[in-house]
Order: structure tokens, then C-alpha cells, then sequence
């Protein structure tokens, strides 16, 4: 049965749940700028959106800044040609950096970041369908999650620097017993725990006047929850209910290992290539069954993916202001298989085109300002049911579906130097 | 005897829990718990995040502290302990003082840890015997982040928004539940819950009315996390592969219920400087409490089990008691005296005291939300180191606080002799300790 249980946000700590999916970061990128870079940046970056793309770049933090933005998503997902009615993302972006000011030979070495995002509705969503109903299995909800990193990074010399941080996710586990007390009344003992789960980040950069490089490690990040419901009601009626557990995995985000290099080509121009691994192998069942006797449900079956980004960015300085425009293209090759089988997780690949700018007064008290649009066109898909797996009693949820669609998601930061 | 062994079961059932939220009621840093929690106008480094957010304004460098607290309560009833949950965990805090243009501004956040979970909910009868404010209210994280502006050499403002969640879903379940043997079922799961965003606000401001008198006024929202849970099941009643005893059945159980409950606060205080090493901190809180409703659950059961509902006797639902909590006043008092400064280096003792009514009245009905007066005394001592070396060049505070909550003896006399719980006296103890490094950069 359900569950339920809190929790919440600003620096450190809290979140659970969606359904199986990732996580806003990895579906989306993380700041002002990467996004706009289709999710590149883990090389160039030294402000607070280093924590999820590469900590070292903490290291080249050289003033305090905070930023706030905002971001919108628009999914138009079809089943078959009919629009799935999948919520929109909007969401809170909430970054700091700051520069230890420490003395001696640590000086100017080491930066702290912390970075949020925080949805608007919800901080976590936990929404699957029964096993075989399909379901877009990491874009329905994924979406709706909070997510909370802090990371710190160091420069361990001239030209390099590492880093390291977390991202904190929560895991749901506890009991529910509903029960009558001494005057026959049905009463309910409860106990549900958050209990956090950090994901570390790792990473790495080497950096020289024209070139860049840098390598990140995530390791998987997901959030789980298990509850057992227990209802004894006595002879209220007379069918006894089963102990009942509600399990399952919310939120997965694969081990993920990007290897990303920027060439200046020119002194406004820099273009960056970035080839992410992503251990999509590993993904779990979204739900579990809740009743010991129900037959074991299909593996997910997920694969392995290699994700490429390509993106350019050009900077200028005119007068005051500093201005920059980004683009960048991502292929996101789906670790779905056709889900011929009683599953029904449907994924397709996806092409990502991005587009941002910003625009950075430089002087005393900086401001920055970030506007950046992405554009995933999902490559049409047809999922067709071998029927030689189903029986007469059990048929196929649908013996063929098509899937496709867009989603366009803009976001806007805002930086200040203090 | 009954009462003996309701309170005996209830000190099995329930080792739960601890007061508001760790803060609230054990302090939050170890210089502001050692003076009592006066420090609506005397915080002076990170824990302002939680005290008085406007005071983050004053901070003339990067302060980062960070440091452990626990409390262990030891609460009885008529003598019995009931086991109530320890609190314990990790504080951080941080503020980050800047400018923007002429405007002196600083952006800060605090946190606190728990070691055991972020988040503990629980759901208990209402006749359940329990610790009302302590009663899992601190087994939850503590998280809150601030910005602040000085207006002119003496004003500052400040605030900012906390998030908590509360739960609210479906689970359904479909399939064949198992008759005669509930164990022969076979059903599968889906699963629609939120964990909905509760925003709360977090205000202060503060005025340097004198150059030894300060004074600062602090507002902090009140919440309550709602737990809506729907639990649905569907279809028919049998062994998986033969014809159904009952087909198409449903049983739906639909329950609400409350907890984590943090009254609105409004906090004025003030920081004498009477001399130059000694100076006095005095807070007076009101606490919203009157806005605690009855946490238990609302339970509604629905069902058709076809050829069985002539067997169904559900009892009506139960009718939950006005939980009648009174808003409070509670009184801080602080000292700090720098017994000891030269070169820099400074040893600087802490003493503090609170007296806290309870808002809950005598449980006479149905109900058992137990709680005491309360009176807290602190003692803490701090130093400074001014220099580490090349590399922390800034100086280096520690600090160590120690606090016992006495929980006056109460009586609860039943209006009812035939009450299951009975009367009874409540008592107690918390005893809350916390050490903290304060660094400047």
C-alpha cells in the first residue's frame, strides 16, 4: 500500500523517488550553460554546475558567486499516435560557489559548490503502472525529483585538478499495520523512514592555454523503497489480506563515465567533444511484486549506452559585458530493447539539439545571465509482442505500439558575484 | 494491572522518539545551545541561518562551521521509560558574506544530519501513550538557507524558504487474492504517490540600537505534513487457476493522518555587551501550538467481497479528539563571558537557561498526548585559536556545550474509571550534548 513520508531540501539532503526513471540532471544537464551545450561543459566549467559535471572544475572558482534560475519542459510523448498527457518540468535552480580562501601552499587551490534543483510541484514522484502497461519508462516521470550535490576540488598542480562531491538521494523503507484496537476500531501503527543515499562524483581535469580535458565518474544513483503493509482486521471481514510489500526502485541513474575535451580554436571560439559510458545495465525492476506466490516478473533486459555530445561556444567581450552563444548536439541512444516480452519499459533514442547565451558584466559585482533550449526529438519506434510468450489466459497488453515524440525544455539563470 | 500492561505494551511499541525538531529543542551550534538559545540577536556566525537570518549580514568573512550534537531523553510514565529515540547528528552551517554593488548582502545555509534518517513518520493510535513533543519530531532533517541585506550600519534583513514534503498516493493492486489461504495470492503492483512540496518561511531583522545593545525579531513558519494514503485492491477472491469464489471484488482503505508538526514561531531578543567580556542574551518565543491537531489516522474502509458481505461488520469510523493544545511564551536567557583573552587567543564560558510550558493540557479523555513543563539548564565553554599556520591563516574556534531538560512531574487523571490507560504521572529527563568547529576564511 502506499506510503508515505517527507522531506526536503536546500543544502544537503532529502529526496526519493520516480519511477525507476533518472534523475532532472541527466535528462537535462545541469546549470546555465551546459544545458545549452547539450550537457558538455565537464572541461570548461568553474562555476557551481562543476558538482555534477566534473567537481575539479570547483578548483577554478575565483569568486563567490550564487545564481537562482528556472526551468520549464514541455513533453509531447505519443503512444500509438496519442499524446501520453506527460506532466510538464518546471523546476528551482539553486547554485554557490565559493573559493576557500586558505593561505600558504593552499592558496587559491581549493573551491566548494552546492547545487540544487527543486521542483515546483513535487519533490519526488513515484508513478509505475502494473508490470506489461506501457510506460515511458525513463521520461514519464523523471522529471520530478529533487536533487541536491555538494562537491569540493582542488588544484593538485599548474595544470590539473580533481574533485570530488556527492549527490543525495533518500531510500523509503518501513511498515504499515493497520489493525482494530480494544474497542473493535480499525487503528494504524506506521513507521516510514527517509534514509539518505549519497552517489559520488568524481573527476579530473587537465588544463593548458588552448586545450582542456577532463574525465567524470558518477556512480549510480538510485533511490528505493520497500514498505510492508500488514492489515489484520480481525472479523471485521471475512477474507484474510496478505502481507503486502510495496518495493521497488524510484529513481536510477546509471554509472556514468565521461571523457570530454575542449579545443580553443580561435580566442573566441572553443568546440568540446565529450563521449559519455552509461551502465544501463543494471537497471532495476521498477516495482517488485508485492505478494510472495505472483511469478517472477521479466528482467528489464536494459543495455549499455554510449552517449556523444558535440558542442561549440563563442564568446566576445563588447564594453561591459561579456557575451557568449552556445550550441550542442547529443545522441541519446536508448538502453531499451523492443519490449517484445510482459514488460512494456518503452525508451527510444533520442537526438538532442541545444542552443544557449548568456551574457556576464564583468567588474566589481558581476552579473550573469543564462538562457538556454533544448529540443529531443525521440526517433519513432515500433514495439511488437511475440505472442509465442503469452497464453490464451494471459494475452499481450497490445500486440504493436509505435512511440515517438518531442520535448523542448528552456531554463534561464541568474549569477551574482559577491 | 490493565494499565500496567497497556503502558507496558506501550513502552514495547513506541521506542520512539524525541522532541521538535532538533533544533528547536536542543539548540543548533554549540555556542547558541550552551546560552539557552537566546540568540535571536546574539548569533554570530553560521547558526544564524536558524536563529535570525538578518544577523548573516554582520559576518565580515566566510564562516564555515561545522560540528556533532546529540540528546538522549529518558521520559517515563509512572516511572516506567518509554524508550523515547535519541537524536543525534551532523550540523553544518555556512554564510557567505558579499557585496553587490554598495549593497553588503550574504547568502547562508544550515543544516542538520541525523545520523539514523533524514525523515522518520509515524503513525500511532490516538490512545497510544506518547510524548507529544517529543514524539519523533526530531528525527528529521533540519535544512535551511538564507540571504540577507544590510540597510545602513544598523539594520539588517533576512530570510528564506525551507522545504519539507508530504506524502500523497495511491497503490493499487490487482489480481486474485487468496481464499481459503491469503498466502495463495497473486497480485501485482502499481503505484502513484507525490511527495508534495511544503515551503515554509524563515524571517528575521535585526538592529544594532546601541554600540553594546543589539536586538532582533525572528519568524519562522509552521507546517504540518499531511500523509494522504489510498490503498486499492482489485479483482477476484480464490485460488490462481480455478473459478473465482467471488469475482470482480474490491477492498479500498483509504487513510489520513498527520505528523512532524512544527508550530509558527515569533522570537524577539536582545544582546547586552555589559562589559567587555561579558555580555547577557535574553529571547522571548510565542509558539503557535494551538494549530496541533490529533495526528492519528482517519481510516475509511470500502469493499464489495460479493457472497461475503453478509459477513461484513465494519465498526464506524473512529471519531478522532480535539487534541486542545494552547499557544506558549517561552523565555531564554544567555550569558557569555571571555574569561580569558590575550594575543588573540580567548577562552570564553557559556551559561543559559529556558523554561518552556507545555501547550498540552491534562489528558483526562481518550487521548494520551503526554507532555511537561520543561526546564533546561546549559553550561558551555568555547576558544579561540588565532592562527594554525600559513594555510589557515584565520582564526579557529571550538566550542563544547552540555544541557539537561528537567521535565516537571505531572498527573493525568482520567475522567473515566474504566478509561483502558488509566491515570498516570509523567516525568523526565534530556540530557544533550554538542561540540563545534568554527572556522573563518
Amino acid at each position: 500500500m502506499p506510503r508515505g513520508s517527507a522531506l526536503a531540501a536546500i543544502l544537503a539532503v532529502a529526496a526519493a523517488a520516480s519511477t525507476a526513471e533518472a534523475s532532472p540532471l541527466d535528462l537535462f544537464g545541469f546549470g546555465g550553460r551546459s544545458p545549452g551545450l547539450a550537457g558538455a561543459g565537464g572541461a570548461t566549467t568553474d562555476d557551481y554546475d562543476a558538482v555534477f559535471l566534473n567537481p575539479a572544475g570547483l578548483a577554478e572558482a575565483r569568486r563567490k558567486r550564487a545564481t537562482v534560475g528556472y526551468l520549464y519542459g514541455d513533453f509531447a510523448l505519443t503512444l500509438d499516435r496519442r499524446p501520453t498527457g506527460t506532466d510538464p518540468a518546471s523546476g528551482l535552480i539553486l547554485g554557490g560557489v565559493v573559493p576557500v580562501p586558505l593561505g600558504g601552499r593552499l592558496r587559491d587551490r581549493i573551491g566548494l559548490g552546492l547545487g540544487l534543483y527543486v521542483p515546483s510541484k513535487t519533490l519526488n514522484r513515484v508513478r509505475h503502472p502494473f508490470p506489461g502497461v506501457p510506460v515511458y519508462a525513463l521520461l514519464e516521470s523523471r522529471s520530478h525529483v529533487i536533487a541536491i550535490q555538494v562537491a569540493v576540488g582542488a588544484r593538485v598542480a599548474p595544470a590539473w585538478s580533481v574533485g570530488a562531491g556527492v549527490i543525495t538521494l533518500a531510500e523509503l523503507d518501513g511498515h504499515i499495520d493497520v489493525t482494530t484496537d480494544a474497542a473493535g476500531r480499525f487503528t494504524t501503527f506506521s513507521e516510514q523512514r527517509l534514509v539518505t543515499h549519497f552517489a559520488p562524483v568524481v573527476g579530473a581535469r587537465w588544463r593548458r592555454a588552448r586545450v582542456a580535458a577532463a574525465l567524470t565518474v558518477r556512480a549510480p544513483a538510485r533511490s528505493d523503497y520497500d514498505i510492508e503493509v500488514n492489515a489484520d482486521l480481525g472479523d471485521s471481514i471475512p477474507v484474510a489480506l496478505p502481507p503486502v510489500r510495496i518495493a521497488g526502485t524510484a529513481q536510477y541513474d546509471p554509472l556514468t563515465v565521461a571523457a570530454e575535451a575542449t579545443y580553443r580554436a580561435a580566442p573566441d571560439l572553443a568546440v568540446t567533444g565529450q563521449l559519455a559510458y552509461q551502465r544501463w545495465s543494471a537497471y532495476p525492476l521498477p516495482t517488485q511484486n508485492p505478494v510472495r506466490a505472483t511469478p517472477p516478473q521479466e528482467l528489464p533486459g536494459f543495455h549499455d549506452t554510449a552517449v556523444p555530445r558535440l558542442a561549440a561556444e563563442w564568446t566576445r567581450d563588447a564594453g561591459p559585458l561579456r557575451v557568449a552563444a552556445r550550441t550542442g548536439y547529443a545522441f541519446l541512444w536508448s538502453p531499451a530493447p523492443e519490449m517484445r516480452g510482459r514488460q512494456s519499459l518503452l525508451d527510444n533514442d533520442r537526438h538532442l539539439f541545444a542552443l544557449g547565451t548568456g551574457v556576464a558584466t564583468t567588474g566589481a559585482a558581476a552579473i550573469t545571465v543564462d538562457v538556454w533550449l533544448q529540443c529531443h526529438l525521440l526517433a519513432p519506434r515500433r514495439h511488437v509482442k511475440d505472442a509465442g510468450r503469452f497464453g490464451p489466459d494471459d494475452p499481450p497488453p497490445f500486440d504493436v505500439i509505435d512511440t515517438g515524440g518531442r520535448i523542448l525544455v528552456g531554463g534561464l539563470t541568474v549569477g551574482v558575484d559577491l | 494491572m490493565r494499565r500496567a500492561a497497556l503502558l507496558a505494551i506501550a513502552a514495547a511499541s513506541a521506542p520512539a522518539a524525541a522532541a521538535a525538531n532538533p533544533a528547536d529543542l536542543f539548540g543548533f551550534g554549540a555556542r547558541g545551545a550552551a546560552m539557552g538559545g537566546a540568540q535571536a540577536a546574539a548569533a554570530s556566525d553560521g547558526t544564524a541561518n536558524y536563529y535570525n537570518p538578518a544577523l548573516l549580514a554582520r559576518a565580515g568573512d566566510i564562516r564555515i562551521d561545522v560540528g556533532y550534537q546529540l540528546a538522549a531523553p529518558s521520559l517515563l510514565v509512572d516511572g516506567r521509560d518509554l524508550h523515547v529515540d535519541g537524536s543525534r547528528g551532523v550540523a553544518i552551517d555556512l554564510a557567505v558574506p558579499g557585496r553587490l554593488g554598495r549593497l553588503a548582502l550574504a547568502v547562508g545555509t544550515a543544516v542538520f544530519l541525523p545520523d539514523q534518517q533524514l525523515t522518520r513518520i509515524r503513525t500511532l493510535p490516538p490512545t497510544q501513550p506518547r510524548f507529544s513533543l517529543y514524539d519523533n519530531r526530531p528525527q528529521r532533517l533540519l535544512l535551511a538557507a538564507n540571504v540577507a541585506i544590510a540597510i545602513g550600519d544598523r539594520l539588517s534583513l533576512g530570510g528564506g524558504i525551507a522545504y519539507m514534503s508530504s506524502a500523497a498516493g495511491t497503490v493499487a493492486l490487482r489480481g486474485v487474492l487468496g481464499f481459503p489461504d491469503r498466502n495463495d495470492s497473486d497480485l501485482d503492483l502499481a503505484i502513484d504517490v507525490d511527495l508534495r512540496t511544503i515551503r515554509y518561511p524563515e524571517l528575521g531583522a535585526a538592529l544594532r540600537v546601541l554600540p553594546w545593545l543589539d536586538v532582533g525579531v525572528t519568524y519562522r513558519g509552521g507546517f504540518r505534513l499531511v500523509i494522504d494514503q489510498a490503498f486499492d485492491l482489485r479483482g477476484d477472491i480464490g485460488s490462481p487457476g480455478r473459478d473465482p469464489i467471488v469475482a470482480d471484488a474490491y477492498f479500498k482503505l483509504h487513510s489520513i493522518s498527520q505528523d512532524q508538526f512544527q508550530p509558527a514561531q515569533l522570537v524577539a531578543g536582545a544582546w547586552a555587551r555589559l562589559t567587555p567580556r561579558l555580555g547577557v542574551a535574553f529571547d522571548l518565543g510565542w509558539h503557535r501550538w494551538s494549530a496541533f491537531e490529533n495526528p492519528a489516522a482517519h481510516i475509511a474502509i470500502e469493499l464489495d467481497v460479493g457472497e461475503f458481505n453478509d459477513l461484513v461488520d465494519l465498526p464506524p469510523p473512529a471519531s478522532l479528539a480535539a487534541a486542545h493544545f494552547a499557544d506558549i511564551a517561552v523565555p531564554r536567557l544567555g550569558v557569555e563571558w571571555i574569561a580569558h583573552a590575550a594575543g588573540g587567543r580567548q577562552l570564553l564560558l557559556r551559561a543559559g537557561y529556558v523554561f518552556e510550558p507545555s501547550p498540552a493540557p491534562e489528558q483526562i479523555g481518550e487521548s494520551n498526548f503526554i507532555d511537561n513543563d520543561k526546564h533546561t539548564a546549559s553550561l558551555g565553554a568555547g576558544v579561540v585559536l588565532p592562527h594554525l599556520g600559513a594555510e589557515v591563516p584565520r582564526p579557529l574556534g571550538l566550542d563544547a556545550f552540555v544541557a539537561l531538560t528537567v521535565l516537571a512531574p505531572r498527573d493525568h487523571h482520567k475522567l473515566s474509571p474504566v478509561d483502558p490507560v488509566g491515570d498516570y504521572r509523567s516525568s523526565g529527563r534530556v540530557l544533550s550534548a554538542g561540540l563545534m568547529s568554527r572556522w573563518r576564511f
